[in-house]
């Protein structure tokens, strides 16, 4: 694993026997969302249109190809799967129909069951789970609104909605996370 | 009259309520009653989705049931918003077992999710309800062919419903009410790309890069302003012209109905134009009627 780079490329690396999980692709396929993903020609139609593609080396085709190839822990541990801007070009121009963006979340959703969650994420997590709300309220903007003539702003029931969360599994996920920080 | 609750999300309110002041002014000119979703959570957008999806179906379905509880369906004016609301009825809708389960989390709230409810973003307001024949009937003071450049947002324009049929890549509402209004639309590259602004949380660098691409690119086509209809959208093209050296020559970047009121006679200060980060001045200076 020490040789990719921090976005994840292989570069000219070879593939050894022992990073490979043959199965994972059909974990992948299995949760909901990551269907599509058995679809996939590898045609690059999503590479083409990826607009993060355009400004970095950031190469949607070549994030399929790994898990296809079952780069299990590669893929779920670099950043490869945190920088798809989730605009949905590609599920769109997908003449497989293998929504690339619904199998990063799933991949996402795994990365951050195991504690690998990108920081930003978690911490919109939290806010969510503080506050209902990831834009905290301050006396400024109450002034900005009063003066726009619009209501004040008001907080949601946040004990009932972190229940709900709760039960959800978010806080399980956060704690994984903030878990591996700690040990890394 | 239409009525619609107007779910606001976490930026609209806090960072740009000057949209949902115009959102409102501008519907109600135009007879559609817009209310507030009180006690509305966040939607979650792509972050929570990223990390626990039964939690981002939790948060939507909440949204989603408080709104049929209220007996309307839902109008959101950010894309981030109106995408997620849209993608998680849609996963809800199809798949009985997943529903049940959040309706199960959202039992304790005394809520329930039943499909009824219809979510709809700004731009499908413009396109399904008022009609384009009424705008047009609807403005008095016409701008006078002021060039601009619409700022789509990736999520309003995918339907999610039908994605896969490449059509919601060449929408052309916010094209069409500038024209409408009396400006000339401005095709640009990569017109249809995203604005970077939901990388931030992953890359702050990455993001600017990819907003400030786009700034660039209008700028190449000869606009002299961007109109956008999200919150996301439009505080992410202001906040790209404020780093480096891009002082001197800043595009003003206002909110579509901000854009569109002034034509439709509704006062300036009270759509909040004046508290805009980056000053419409030259656009309003563009409307043929006494300022």
């Amino acid at each position: 694993m020490e040789q990719t780079d921090k976005k994840g490329y292989r570069g000219d690396f070879p593939v050894r026997d022992e990073d490979v999980t043959s199965s994972f692709k059909y974990e992948v396929a299995d949760w909901v969302g990551g269907e599509g993903l058995l679809r996939c020609l590898k045609c690059g139609a999503c590479s083409g249109g990826c607009p993060v593609g355009s400004v970095i080396d950031y190469r949607p085709r070549k994030v399929l190809g790994n898990v296809l190839l079952g780069l299990k822990d590669e893929v779920l541990s670099s950043d490869q799967i945190w920088l798809c801007a989730a605009c949905f070009t590609c599920e769109e121009r997908c003449v497989q129909q293998v929504n690339f963006t619904d199998v990063v979340t799933v991949l996402r959703n795994m990365a951050s069951r195991e504690g690998n969650a990108a920081p930003g994420y978690i911490k919109m997590a939290e806010m969510v789970m503080e506050n209902g709300r990831v834009t905290a309220r301050t006396g400024l903007v109450d002034k900005m609104r009063e003066k726009l003539g619009l209501p004040p702003l008001q907080d949601p029931d946040v004990e009932q909605l972190r229940a709900i969360m709760r039960a959800a599994g978010l806080n399980d996920v956060i704690a994984a996370n903030k878990k591996g920080a700690v040990s890394k | 009259m239409k009525a619609y609750v107007l779910f606001r999300g976490c930026s609209t309110p806090v960072r740009l309520p000057t949209y949902e002041i115009a959102t409102n002014l501008v519907l109600e000119k135009l007879g559609i009653n817009v209310e507030p979703l009180k006690n509305a959570n966040c939607c979650g957008a792509l972050y929570i989705e990223a990390q626990d999806e039964k939690a981002f179906l939790a948060l939507n379905g909440r949204i989603l049931a408080m709104a049929e509880k209220e007996g309307k369906d839902i109008l959101a004016i950010c894309a981030p918003c109106a995408g997620s609301l849209k993608h998680a009825k849609k996963l809800l809708d199809r798949r009985k077992t997943v529903r049940a389960e959040v309706n199960t989390l959202l039992a304790e709230d005394g809520l329930e999710y039943t499909k009824k409810v219809k979510v709809k973003h700004l731009l499908d307001i413009f396109e399904e309800d008022i009609g384009l024949y009424k705008l047009r009937t609807a403005i008095t003071n016409s701008y006078q062919g002021i060039r601009l450049a619409a700022h789509y947002g990736c999520y309003t324009t995918r339907s999610f419903e039908n994605l896969h049929t490449g059509s919601d890549e060449i929408s052309t509402t916010i094209d069409d009410v500038i024209r409408i209004a009396g400006g000339v639309p401005v095709d640009y590259p990569r017109k249809m790309d995203c604005c970077g602004a939901p990388l931030s949380a992953m890359d702050e660098k990455l993001a600017g890069k990819v907003g400030l691409d786009k700034v660039r690119n209008v700028k190449d086509s000869g606009a002299e302003g961007i109109v956008t209809a999200c919150s996301y959208c439009d505080i992410q093209l202001s906040q790209v012209q404020f780093g480096g050296r891009w002082e001197k020559s800043r595009i003003p970047v206002l909110t579509l109905p901000q854009f569109l009121g002034p034509a439709l006679g509704i006062d300036e200060e009270d759509l909040g134009l004046h508290l805009n980060r980056t000053s419409p001045s030259r656009i309003l200076g563009s409307l043929t009627g006494v300022r």
